[in-house]
């Protein structure tokens, strides 16, 4: 993957711009949702100490009161904990993976909605909670050998040997840990994205894509520490904003991976916003549409990125210097006597008043004139291009100072 | 046509938001902490409310509030810690407390 990580970053912002809401609710929602089972789980809890207080007193007490008949049993309050905090662990779970989607779908160009935050519950739950208790397995496992050298250096009271074990190991767990994360980093996402999958399906195609990709991913994760640390300096509020940024920059990474970012995020916002409605500094550093138009042609309109597409190039130079690859306007000019689509294309409502007042005033066709006189310039086109109306003069033009010089 | 075209609309509220939060840092920044926690949190706003390759204006102006925010509170917390100290110290030595 050859894209930069400031650009990855940079396209994860602008995916979500317009989803910040919904991302910071779904936070909100999960929160509270954490909040309720937390409250419910202490309830339960702390009845079950009362109760086994109350039990010990009267064991320990003759004055004691009796229990009241009627009300639960120790028992059954340890085993309504339990299935409570199972609960609550697959809730929690599947939300997660729910969030995953979320940054997915928004990372994709796609609207965001507070219910993908539910979407793991109706897209194969136990295959997501089963991958979960397998890597806890894992790492359980992977605890075992610390476990009983601890125990053995206790017993023998030989802490020397436990000690350097202990060091050794725990170095070497790190760097395996670490191989192994990256290695299968993209294995969530990869089921999020197609949960049909099967999991060592998962698995393959993950270590396939982080092949040589595990440094950049590594990085990657380590460039988000400046803001973690500004984060934790707002006492986590700044957290409501960071956490689906870093999310949504690592589901960025792996369609980076798969080479499908969606071409409207590589752009500009300014040139893939409606002619009208301008953003940010461009509404302060430009006034007028015509400004806009002459002094900054890479900031453009719909109808001009749609003529840059094929070859990346201005479109004044691409429109006239690529007649094949501009097909409306090529047409038209080709055959001057035929009118009718450049009308066509002037009344189409989306595409409305800058590109009429562009077309219609007459001082925004003197470029367009001084071009088709220029000799260099000598596509078919220019000589069978139709003089522009010269009517309606505007006051607010331009000067010809602004025109692009040929 | 022009008077339908000029029609601003500024949709970068996430730089707007960072304007006034670093504002608000700067005025807290003598209260316990508001400086730090505002001031941070301009700032990260700041960093993402740029979808452009430059800063927007007001998202420059929050970065830049909020750092003087912090910057400012943390000072602040230094001359107070410090004022404490001292009055401790005088009053220690006022009571006659030596050893």
């Amino acid at each position: 993957m050859d894209i930069k990580r400031s650009d990855l970053k940079l396209y994860a912002r602008r995916a979500l711009k317009g989803n910040w809401g919904i991302m910071i609710g779904a936070t909100l929602i999960s929160m509270g949702i954490s909040y309720l089972f937390t409250v419910a789980l202490n309830a339960v809890l702390f009845a079950a100490l009362g109760r086994g207080i109350q039990a010990l007193s009267g064991i320990f007490s003759s004055s004691a009161a009796p229990l009241p008949a009627g009300n639960l049993s120790i028992g059954t309050m340890v085993v309504i904990l339990i299935i409570l905090y199972f609960v609550y662990l697959v809730v929690m779970l599947l939300m997660s993976v729910g969030y995953q989607r979320l940054y997915l779908d928004a990372a994709a160009g796609q609207k965001a909605k507070v219910t993908t935050l539910f979407w793991a519950f109706t897209h194969s739950p136990w295959k997501f909670v089963l991958i979960s208790v397998l890597i806890a397995l894992l790492e359980g496992i992977t605890t075992v050998p610390i476990c009983i050298m601890s125990l053995a250096a206790a017993l023998t009271g030989g802490s020397g040997f436990a000690a350097i074990f202990l060091l050794i190991y725990e170095i070497i767990f790190l760097i395996v840990y670490a191989y192994v994360l990256l290695t299968f980093s993209q294995f969530y996402l990869i089921l999020v994205e197609a949960p049909e999958k099967g999991i060592f399906e998962a698995l393959a195609e993950s270590q396939r894509m982080m092949k040589g990709n595990r440094g950049k991913y590594f990085m990657l994760c380590l460039s988000f520490f400046g803001l973690s640390l500004l984060a934790a300096f707002s006492f986590g509020l700044a957290a409501l904003w960071l956490s689906p940024y870093v999310g949504c920059t690592m589901a960025m990474f792996y369609l980076g991976l798969k080479g499908t970012i969606p071409e409207e995020l590589k752009r500009s916002p300014a040139e893939t916003a409606p002619a009208n409605a301008y953003t940010g500094s461009t509404y302060y550093q430009q006034t007028t549409p015509q400004e806009m138009y002459y002094r900054q042609p890479a900031q453009t309109t719909p109808q001009e990125s749609y003529y840059q597409q094929p070859t990346q190039t201005p479109p004044q130079e691409s429109y006239y210097q690529q007649p094949a690859q501009t097909a409306p306007q090529g047409t038209y000019y080709q055959q001057p006597v035929q009118s009718a689509p450049q009308e066509s294309y002037y009344q189409q409502p989306a595409q409305s008043a800058p590109q009429e007042s562009y077309y219609q005033q007459p001082a925004q066709t003197v470029p367009q004139e001084s071009y088709y006189q220029q000799p260099a310039q000598t596509a078919p086109q220019e000589s069978a291009a139709p003089a522009q109306p010269q009517a309606d003069a505007d006051p607010d033009r331009n000067t010809p100072s602004d025109f692009p010089q040929a | 046509m022009n008077e339908q075209a000029v029609q601003p609309k500024d949709d970068n509220s996430m730089a707007l938001g960072s304007m006034v939060v670093g504002i608000i840092s700067i005025v807290t920044s003598c209260c316990c902490c508001g400086g730090i926690i505002l001031g941070s949190l301009a700032v990260v706003l700041a960093c993402l409310s740029r979808v452009e390759t430059y800063f927007d204006k007001r998202a420059k102006t929050g970065l830049i509030c909020g750092i003087i925010g912090m910057v400012l509170s943390v000072a602040a917390g230094v001359v107070i810690l410090v004022y404490l100290a001292a009055a401790g110290a005088s009053g220690l030595a006022g009571s006659g407390f030596y050893y």
